[in-house]
Parts: structure tokens; sequence; C-alpha cells
């Protein structure tokens, strides 16, 4: 088995065609098992990186046929550790379809999971959102942004990367806080792990 | 839309295939197919894979089926027969999810490949492709060799709830998971979870998965549903969303153990309550959960129906308020509302078993909307508004066929309560033995040398003792308990004074721990009544007490599956216990792969012997992980509390005195109805 320290789960989400996909696969560059999202429905990779010379293994899961939802819900994430949600900057429709996506997940705003917006696409000529209203709705939603292309490999490294080193800096602290408390309780009631340093920009 | 079966299929299948088994040096593959036109690469590469899910025994001819999703979530139903007398499997694949027709399809096809004449075989399958479908409830028949023979199967009336012993699919998952383990995977279901199920036999295993989707109905589920899930696939039980997963038991390497043979043995041999008197008792759960949604629909002239969130919570008893408010929030509800507005909104109005359900439930409010919805499409009409062509064609058989259906229930409840009082004939005092039950009851939840055991109590106020205790109270006050739709007793004894009270009472008044309840009251009234009732049995179930008194209070009896010690220390396992996202600690104990494959914790270990036949107090290890030194440490849930069970050092017992157990491991099964407590994620059953 490989050896690694850190496992952590991202989920993609997005309308049809955004190029969820192809974002993953341009990250992971063939490292991954045989995709399997034709059969099962939902397809997965995983690549590890190298984050402070720690391994940290990423499983980014690739859901097909979300349209079909009215908005994701938070049993959809809730063992997720990362949830990134891509638009297309040619395609408004992509971008208008966002609210939807979040409806759910601003209700949950106490639920622990990192959140990234990605616009793809950047390669495209016909840009249809600027990038300030990315910005700007990012910044209203308390995620995340950035603007990647997969086709030209433009910051998709860098945006797993930056996953990463979140996620990594998240659960160090949280696994300091653990030392000090006392394991017994396991109904969930006492243990609230604050979050407060996991909000560095993602730029 | 939520619906994951395919829609105007022209086929009766769509793709036949003979599999060659594989071998060390090659995977399986396929030999021939039919039509040579079926194309679709990744599916063709997948039907080996779920084929030849793993090794298995082959010394009867299996049946069972597996699942394909699309890239648009839609499903493919793949049905397999492995004959030991053949080298070969054989496969079919469908966008219909009549199992019982296609197996049939299969053993005509079995026949026809031994058929003295080569072409048999290939005329056949031509004529069952071309041949058209027939409407629902028609037969759809297709003569073969040279006219001589004729293959009939009918065509599955839409609104049907699944029927014992029919539907293969459901009378297997009823006699192979037991009444609390139904409702565990029920409200599992229902939560979204991550579910998997495993077993050795390949066709239990399908059926069960298959089943406990059907029993949902009218939700869907709306995630990974993968019924039979191959080696190759392992990794997918790792998925962050919510699953519902069959992984076959040779997968689970550590969890090979024995079967228990008497477990086996009662959960044969059970007499099931003929028709769909399973499937209703959870159609009714529903009803009862969900029903509601109706007294929140915003029904305005000129105006789309929507429906009100806020308005749904706040009508509702405020002990069901927890639980729905954390369900609006799943998939599976959202997808469930949405549907219920599109069939109201394009006027085909309350026609389906839930809604008749739902009507019966609460006479008068339903009268109320149904009046309002009326006004309302006949504005509609008026307008000019034109949803509505279809209405008629499509309202009216369903009604019909429920009509039908609410009277051949009648008739079940009545059989049930004939049976049900000839048994309270014959059973003069079964007090005695509970009251041994009870001061026994109490100390598995002691968890005595627990030294880190904090524990605390979830109101969830089933009896403390077993369930059996209250269904059998219940026999003894039929009459004057108070009408509950779910309780059969009641339909049976007066229907009419039933529905007075049911108007009276709108809505849902009762506490959700109730629903459990009656759930356990209906089932096992309803189908563990005659012939054989165990649970007058007290001889052989004090016996099954004893044994399963004792591991509990002692976890030197607990221990973990070797290979755990050096790994136990590693940061990571440490790590990911922390690191779920939400802030749970019981939660995602499993994160990391490594911790599920080749250290212990799923499925924990199990105490020496433990007969489910008491459930209700008999502990259940519901998952597993480490602490900071690296100790093993678990839980411990009954329906009262959870326990944590943290051994130091890691006890070094032999093997075999972990076993029993077997079928309700990870049944966390305590505050599934109080909404406040979901304390596990992943819910894991083992089907013997």
């Amino acid at each position: 088995m490989e050896d690694y320290k850190f496992l952590f789960k991202v989920v993609l989400v997005g309308n049809a065609g955004v190029g969820k996909t192809c974002l993953v696969r341009r990250f992971t560059q063939g490292l991954f098992p045989p995709g399997q999202g034709a059969t099962i429905g939902v397809d997965f990779m995983i690549k590890t990186v190298e984050v402070d010379g720690e391994k940290v293994k990423l499983q980014i899961w690739d859901t097909a046929g979300q349209e079909r939802f009215r908005s994701i819900t938070q049993s959809y994430y809730r063992s997720a550790h990362a949830l990134i949600l891509v638009y297309d900057i040619s395609c408004q429709p992509t971008f208008d379809c966002l609210p939807d996506w979040l409806r759910e997940i601003e209700e949950y705003a106490s639920s622990k999971v990192l959140r990234i917006l990605v616009g793809n696409k950047i390669d495209r000529e016909d840009r249809e959102i600027p990038v300030h209203v990315g910005e700007d709705f990012a910044s209203r939603h308390n995620m995340y942004f950035l603007e990647t292309s997969a086709k030209e490999a433009d910051n998709v490294e860098k945006l797993f990367m930056k996953i990463a080193e979140d996620l990594m800096q998240q659960a160090r602290s949280k696994d300091l806080l653990r030392y000090d408390k006392d394991t017994a309780n396991i109904t969930g009631k006492t243990s609230v792990i604050t979050d407060s340093n996991c909000c560095s920009r993602l730029t | 839309m939520g619906s994951r079966i395919r829609e105007n299929v022209k086929h009766f299948f769509e793709c036949f295939c003979e599999i060659v088994p594989p071998t060390p040096e090659r995977d399986a593959w396929i030999l021939q197919q039919f039509p040579e036109s079926y194309k679709d690469e990744e599916v063709l590469k997948s039907i080996p894979k779920f084929s030849y899910p793993c090794n298995f025994e082959n010394v009867v001819i299996q049946h069972y089926s597996f699942v394909l999703t699309d890239i648009k979530s839609k499903w493919t139903f793949g049905f397999c027969r492995h004959d030991p007398k053949s080298q070969t499997a054989i496969v079919v694949l469908s966008y219909l999810p009549w199992h019982q027709a296609l197996y049939k399809f299969l053993d005509t096809i079995a026949v026809l490949m031994h058929s003295p004449r080569a072409e048999d075989l290939d005329e056949f399958l031509k004529t069952v492709y071309n041949t058209k479908l027939a409407d629902p409830g028609k037969t759809f028949s297709v003569p073969f060799n040279k006219g001589e023979r004729t293959f009939t199967v009918e065509s599955p009336k839409p609104f049907g709830l699944p029927s014992i012993p029919e539907n293969r699919n459901l009378t297997e998952y009823y006699n192979a998971v037991d009444v609390n383990n139904m409702m565990t995977v029920f409200a599992s279901m229902l939560f979204e979870r991550r579910i998997i199920f495993t077993s050795k036999k390949l066709s239990r295993l399908s059926a069960c998965v298959q089943s406990a989707n059907d029993v949902i109905y009218p939700m869907i589920w709306q995630h990974l549903f993968v019924p039979v899930l191959p080696m190759a696939l392992i990794d997918y039980i790792f998925a962050p969303m919510p699953f519902l997963i069959g992984v076959p038991e040779d997968v689970f390497k550590y969890a090979a153990q024995e079967v228990v043979s008497s477990l086996k043995k009662q959960l044969k041999n059970r007499s099931a309550l003929l028709g769909d008197g399973v499937s209703r008792a959870f159609l009714r759960a529903l009803v009862q959960l969900i029903g509601g949604y109706r007294d929140a629909l915003e029904i305005q002239p000129s105006k789309e129906i929507v429906f009100n969130e806020a308005n749904f919570i706040k009508t509702r008893s405020p002990s069901l308020q927890p639980f729905l408010k954390q369900m609006l929030h799943l998939q599976i509800f959202q997808q469930f509302i949405e549907e219920r507005l599109q069939m109201l909104n394009s006027g085909l109005g309350f026609s389906d078993e839930f809604e008749i359900e739902a009507c019966r439930y609460s006479e008068k409010s339903s009268s109320n909307l149904k009046q309002q919805y009326k006004e309302w499409t006949s504005t509609m009409k008026k307008e000019g508004t034109a949803f509505f062509k279809s209405v008629k064609d499509k309202a009216n058989p369903a009604m019909k066929s429920a009509v039908r259906t609410v009277k051949d229930g009648g008739k079940g409840v009545k059989t049930a309560y004939k049976g049900l009082r000839a048994i309270l004939r014959d059973n003069p005092s079964p007090t005695q033995f509970h009251n041994g039950l009870e001061s026994l009851g109490d100390k598995p939840r002691s968890a005595p040398n627990s030294p880190t055991g904090k524990r605390r109590t979830i109101g969830f106020s089933v009896p403390t003792t077993s369930y059996r205790k209250d269904s059998l109270a219940f026999r003894n006050s039929t009459s004057d308990r108070p009408y509950s739709p779910l309780s059969a007793g009641s339909h049976a004894t007066s229907p009419d004074a039933s529905d007075r009270s049911r108007s009276d009472t709108p809505g849902l008044e009762i506490a959700p721990i109730d629903l459990m309840s009656e759930m356990q009251d209906l089932l096992h009234l309803r189908l563990d009544t005659p012939p054989v009732d165990r649970s007058l049995k007290p001889v052989r179930s004090l016996e099954n007490f004893r044994n399963s008194n004792s591991p509990i209070s002692s976890p030197e009896h607990w221990t973990f599956a070797s290979r755990s010690g050096a790994r136990a220390l590693s940061p990571s396992s440490r790590l990911f216990h922390s690191n779920s996202n939400k802030s749970q600690e019981t939660q995602n104990l499993l994160l990391s792969p490594d911790d599920v494959l080749s250290s212990p914790p799923v499925p924990p270990p199990r105490p020496t012997t433990s007969k489910q036949e008491f459930f209700a107090t008999t502990p259940f290890v519901v998952g597993g992980g480490r602490c900071e030194n690296g100790d093993p440490v678990f839980y411990i849930a009954n329906h009262h509390s959870v326990d944590m069970v943290k051994l130091s050092p890691p006890t070094a017992s032999p093997r075999k005195k972990v076993n029993g157990m077997k079928g309700c491991i990870t049944c966390f099964s305590c505050g599934i109805w109080c909404g406040s407590c979901l304390l596990l994620e992943l819910v894991y059953f083992v089907l013997v």
C-alpha cells in the first residue's frame, strides 16, 4: 500500500460540460484508476502530492448526472473534505446555476467543508463572465476562487495543491486540538473544533 | 428527473452476452453477444467484471442482478445466471427492472442453448428483441421452438407495490433481514447514509439491495447504487457521498467467518405474509413521516402549486420536527417534493399508492386538499393552460388498481389478525419470561470495564427490553390501544372506528419514536405470527440471552483482528480519525482506506455469541477506530445509549472467539428517528 500521511476527499460539482472531468484528468495526468464514470455513475481519481515534505493523497470524486438535482444537499458532501464548484467562464448559464447549487450549502454555513469556486476554460476567447464577477460571487459566499484552464493546464496544479495545503493545515490544527481533548466523548457534543486558520486566500 | 428508471423503453432486453469466467491469466470476457449492434464499449467492458465480481462457489443455479449507472444517472440492469453445469455465465442487459421476467427469460435462454438446433437460440433472441413490449398489466408473449412453446411474461402494472412472494427481491429481503435491521436500513436510506450490505450469496446481496430501494417508494435513492460491487471496484466504498453498495463477502476477507447455523435456521422458514404487506408497512411509515407535505402545499388559482418548507415543518408535531428538518435538506426529499409538484402541476393529481395511503391516513385534511386542488385544476382548465391532456388516461387506471389493492390489503390484515388470536389462545403466560429479561437487560448497557466510557443517553424510548415484549403487550390490549395507522390490529378490529379517530387527528401527531415501535408492532404482528411465532418460545430465548449476556459486560471478550498492532500507531490513522468534516468524532472512522482494508474496525469485533432474538437489549458495535495512543477503540450501542469501549492494551484472544453477531453489525439503531444523533456515517449490514 502506498505510504501517505493524509488522505483527503474532494468532490466536484457543477453543470454538465463545464470541464470537471477534464480538470481532474489534467491534474492527475493518467495516474488514476480506469474511469468507471459511465457505468457506476461516479468516477474518482487519486493523486499523491507532497506538501511540506509530507505525502498527501487526494481522492477526487467526480459525479455524473447531478443535473437532476435541484441543488446539492449536505448529505452529498458531508463526508468530503473539500467541495469544488465549477462553472464555465464562457457560458453564462453555468454561472447562473451557481446559486442553485449553493442554496443548500448556504443554509449549512457551519459545515466544515472547504469550498472552492472555479471558473474553468479561461483558454476560451468568448468569455462571458468577467473575473471580478466570479470573485465577487465567491467572496459573498465565503469561498475561495480561482480561474483555470484544463486545456492549457493553467492553475490546475495550483488549485489542487492549494486544496491539499489548506486541508493539511486544517487537519494539523485539529489534530493539535485533539490532543487536549478526552476521547471519551463520542457524542460529538463537546468536540467543537474551530477552523480558524483555514482562511488563507487561495490566490 | 429523480427517477432512475428509463422511460420509453423499446426492447425487452438490450443485450445478451455469454461470459467466460476469469482464469489466472485472463480476465472474464464476452464469448458471444446479441445483438451484434450493441456497441456501448464502456458497458461491454464492464459486463464481464460484474458477471464474475468475485470468486464464488457455484453449486446451484444462481440468479442475481447488477446495476450499471450511465452518465445521466439512469440505470441499466444486468441479470446473470450461473449454472454449475455450464462453463459460462449468461447475462442479459435490460432497461427494465423486471427481475422475475428477466430471470425467466434467462432460464429459457439456458434451455435453448442446449437445443439440438443451433438456430433456436438466435431466433428466440431475435423475436423477443423485436417484439413490442406489452402495455402494463398485459401479457408479453413470444412463441419459440417453431411455435411449439411460448415465452410469456406479464408487464408489471404501474403503481403496484412489490409483493411477497411474487417479487423475488422483496421475498429474499424479508427472509434475509430481520425486522430491526430492515428498519435500520430504511432509516439509513432516508438519511442518505453510506450503506454497505455484504453477503456470500450474490443472489441475496443483489435482491436485498434492490429491495431496500424498492421499499422507500415513492422516494428514489439518488446516489451511488451498486447492488453487486466487483472486486476490482472495491475503492468505491470509500466514496464520500451517500451510497448503497452490495459487496460480495469474499471481498471482505476478515468478515469471512462461519455462518452461525442456528441463525440461518432462524432467518429461513419464516412464514411470510403474502402480498404487499411488507411494502405497505414501509409505505405507511413514509406516509406518516412525509405524507404531511400536502399540508404545506400552496395552491393558488392561476399559479403553479408550490411547496412551503417552513410551513411543512411548522405544521408537524414538535417531536417530528427535528427529524423532518434534517430531511428537508436531503437529496431524496427534494427529489420527492419536486416530483410530487410536477405531478400536481401537470394535473395528474393525487393518484398513486402513496397518495392513496396518505388519504387513508388523514381523511379530513386530504378531502379539503382535494377540493382545493379540484378548484385549482378547473381554473387552470378554464384559463386554457394546456397541461392536462393526459390526465384521464393516466390517472384512472392507477386509481382503479389502487382500489383493488386496498381491498386485497384488507383481507391480508384480517388473516393476520385471525392467526394472532389463535396464538393468544395458545399462549397462556409469557409474563415470567419477560420479567427475567428486563432485569438482565440492564447489564449490557453498563459496560463496566470501559474506563473512558462516557455515555450519552439518547432520547429514544423504545421499551428497554426486547421489542417482543412490546408487541406482546399490544396483543393483550388490542382493543384499548389508540388508533395508529401503522397498527394492523386496529385496522382489522374496526375499520370504521379507526377511520373516525383518524379524521379527528389529522397530520402527524405521533411521536417519531412511536413510529419505530409501531412499525415493530406491525411487522411483528403481521409477519412473525402464524404459523411459527418465534417470540413465544421462552425456553429458547432465555438460552440465547444467557449467551449474549456475558461478552458485553466484559470487554476482554472483544478483540481486534491481528494486523492492527504496528500500523495502529501510524499517525495517519489518528488523523483520519479526527478529520471528518463534521466534528463528531464518531463519524467517519473509516476515512483511510487502510483502516478499512488492512486493519480491522469494519466489521468490528463481535461478542462471542449473541443472537438477534434480543436485539433491543444486546448492544452492537457501531464503529471502531483508534484513540491517540493507538489503542483500538470502538463504540457499542443499544437502543438507549452509545458507549465507548477502549481496549488497552489490545487483547490477543484467539480469533475463534470473535464470531456470532452476523447480520446486525453496525446497527446504529438508536436515534434514527430523533434526528439529533446522526452518529454514524457508514452503516454496514451482513446478510447471512
